[in-house]
């Protein structure tokens, strides 16, 4: 009891740790930091090193592995020149294009909507049709890969555009994201509004849209990424080769017979890895915040 | 400007009656208050006149005309909110302007009133700034200046003074009734705070349990609570209820208190059937400490410089006494408390009615 007594006191009065002590603390984690940074950049920066070596290159150099497994022995850029003046890889780039941006805005535009609805309206069933909508996130996009084929087919709309984003229009992630980006609105701006004479429409716009900014970057964000990365479902409704997107333009690369396509398709990869790394640089202090704000970490 | 008319009005919130049948008249240019306890539905009523919650039954009239199927936008209010609900994303012109915005007046008209109401708040150095950029007074006066600029038949304030700290909320409370005084727009005013609304308001609403329990000026409910639960609501500190019952005597009834002493009223209380069981109110400030009246036990002594609190235990029951004078008097002293017997309050044990 006395010694535990003494340990309390001695702790209170105990002076700050070291400075010395705090320095090693900082450099430990900033090494473990780095190692995981390593660990993440490694593929994509070998797979751009190696968008620089000829595919001759590639191969010769694979084992037994050397510098020049990594590092390319005579650089060169004939890889993008055969991707975008043999390939015509920028045609698939722009389909990717396309079809992302269409994602993007057509989720913002429905999770804003739903989300605000959800958060501030009331009407018959509201928790229930919300939580039947979160279950529908569960679904993994393999159980409905046929029926949904069938259903875009039947609407005609195979290897359109629009059949790379209408059917994933509604986002159960971007709704419940949204939803808790209004609900920590406090519902007073919406009171003050509406005596101020603002309509339940000119209150999403003009007083809650521009309050939940950080969760809107994070939507698009997310959106983004799971849109430019999409292969299986552009793989099955896409049939018309010159409609296909970038990641299964790359994907065919590999299988072409006879003919190697090495040093294109990590050209290809480096080329779409870009737009991601960069929107993630731009919007990373946003994506942060918007996860924090809505209570998911 | 308009006057404002509450007939019979209910509010029912999920089966539970939140207002039953408030029924009262604010004249034009008047600064009314609504003041209760928590829950007694004050600010579920203000909402109500502002159109932000259904009238469940009963009329509401502004400018003599019925407004329960209007909404917000065409009663031609303005609110003040307790977390004064600025814009955050906007500066304080934008603040200002928004109502103006959407009632789709030109810019022109909008860039002057918006001057005007900056004016009359000292607001027009800040203009540019955003809320997150105010101290808590500015805020308030940025939220006062939305309410303002609208130049509306009614102004709202929904406890507008709760969120800042003692000094300030004394400044503002001198700032609203110069504002009222010079714009003479009519007023309702909620809060909890009995002095907000005693030093306010021309009339006070005191509602409990969704009940007006009496309106009059703060010196009419000071001086004649119509009940109990008045009596001591309002007033700081809060009137002495002494439980005990009436008995007649040779020169008048006299009470007998609960713990055994009594005290002659004298003429004071004629009217009232002796042996009735009361609870007599003392307001602090008629208690005089002396030789006669009830022995007590001086339990604190609170010395505020100007005058002295004293609370006394008489026979179990606690009692406040203010008292000018400096006095020496020390925890466990034995005391003497004489009321002013021309102005003590006879409020009946059961009911809490006012006797006679």
């Amino acid at each position: 009891m006395a010694s535990d007594t003494l340990s309390i006191a001695d702790k209170i009065i105990a002076k700050p740790a070291p400075l010395t002590q705090i320095r090693r603390g900082t450099v430990f984690g900033a090494m473990g930091l780095l190692l995981v940074a390593v660990f993440f950049a490694f593929p994509i920066v070998w797979s751009a090193l190696s968008s620089l070596k000829s595919t001759d290159d590639i191969v010769k150099f694979r084992y037994p592995l050397t510098w020049w497994t990594f590092f390319p022995p005579f650089p060169t850029l004939e890889n993008y020149y055969a991707l975008f003046f043999q390939l015509n890889f920028q045609r698939a780039l722009l389909n990717t294009v396309i079809a992302s941006a269409g994602q993007v805005i057509i989720a913002v535009v429905t999770s804003t909507l739903a989300g605000y609805a959800f958060a501030r309206l009331r009407f018959p069933l509201r928790n229930a049709l919300f939580g039947l909508l979160l279950v529908t996130a569960f679904i993994p996009l393999e159980v409905i890969l046929v029926p949904l084929y069938e259903v875009v087919k039947g609407m005609g709309l195979v290897s359109t555009y629009p059949a790379l984003f209408l059917p994933f229009a509604c986002s159960p992630f971007g709704i419940y994201l949204m939803r808790q980006a209004f609900q920590s609105i406090p519902v007073e701006l919406d009171d003050a509004a509406r005596v101020d004479g603002a309509s339940t429409l000119k209150i999403f716009w003009r007083i809650a849209l521009p309050n939940v900014k950080p969760a809107l970057a994070t939507l698009v964000l997310i959106q983004f990424i799971w849109s430019w990365n999409a292969y299986l479902w552009p793989l099955v409704i896409i049939q018309d080769p010159s409609m296909q997107i970038a990641q299964v333009a790359i994907a065919g690369y590999k299988s072409v017979p006879n003919f190697p396509l090495d040093g294109p398709l990590f050209a290809g990869v480096t080329v779409v890895t870009i737009p991601l790394v960069a929107i993630a640089i731009i919007l990373q202090r946003y994506y942060v915040r918007g996860l924090m704000s809505s209570g998911i970490r | 400007m308009a006057s404002v008319q509450m007939r019979k009005v209910i509010k029912n919130f999920a089966g539970a009656e939140v207002l039953k049948g408030v029924d009262f008249d604010i004249v034009d240019g008047e600064f009314l208050s609504l003041v209760g306890p928590s829950g007694c539905g004050k600010s579920t009523l203000l909402r109500m006149i502002a159109g932000l919650e259904d009238i469940t039954g009963g009329e509401i009239h502004i400018a003599g005309q019925v407004v329960n199927g209007l909404a917000a936008k065409d009663r031609d209010i303005a609110m003040v909110f307790q977390n004064y609900a600025l814009y955050p994303h906007m500066t304080v012109r934008e603040n200002l302007s928004f109502a103006l915005e959407m009632r789709g007046e030109f810019k022109a008209h909008i860039e002057k009133q918006v001057a005007h109401a900056a004016g009359i708040l000292g607001l027009e150095q800040l203009l540019d700034r955003y809320p997150r950029q105010l101290s808590g007074g500015q805020q308030q006066r940025v939220a006062m200046g939305r309410a303002i600029v609208r130049n509306p038949q009614v102004f709202l304030f929904d406890e507008p003074l709760s969120n800042l700290d003692a000094k300030l909320r004394v400044q503002m409370r001198t700032e609203i009734k110069d504002l009222h005084e010079r714009l003479k727009t009519t007023t309702i005013y909620v809060t909890h705070d009995q002095i907000e609304a005693m030093t306010m308001a021309d009339r006070i609403v005191v509602m409990r349990l969704g009940v007006v329990e009496q309106i009059g000026t703060p010196l009419e409910l000071y001086d004649h609570p119509a009940n109990s639960f008045v009596g001591t609501f309002i007033g700081s500190p809060s009137m002495n209820l002494l439980r005990g019952r009436l008995v007649g005597g040779d020169k008048g009834l006299v009470f007998e208190h609960g713990g055994g002493q009594s005290m002659p009223l004298g003429a004071a209380l004629s009217g009232v059937v002796p042996g009735t069981g009361v609870d007599l109110g003392i307001r602090p400030e008629h208690l005089t400490l002396g030789d006669t009246g009830f022995a007590a036990k001086v339990v604190v002594v609170e010395p505020t410089g100007a005058e002295t609190q004293v609370v006394a235990d008489i026979d179990g029951q606690r009692v406040t006494a203010i008292v000018k004078d400096r006095v020496s008097i020390v925890r466990g002293d034995l005391i003497h408390l004489a009321p002013d017997t021309a102005r003590v309050h006879c409020f009946d044990a059961g009911t809490g009615h006012r006797l006679p």
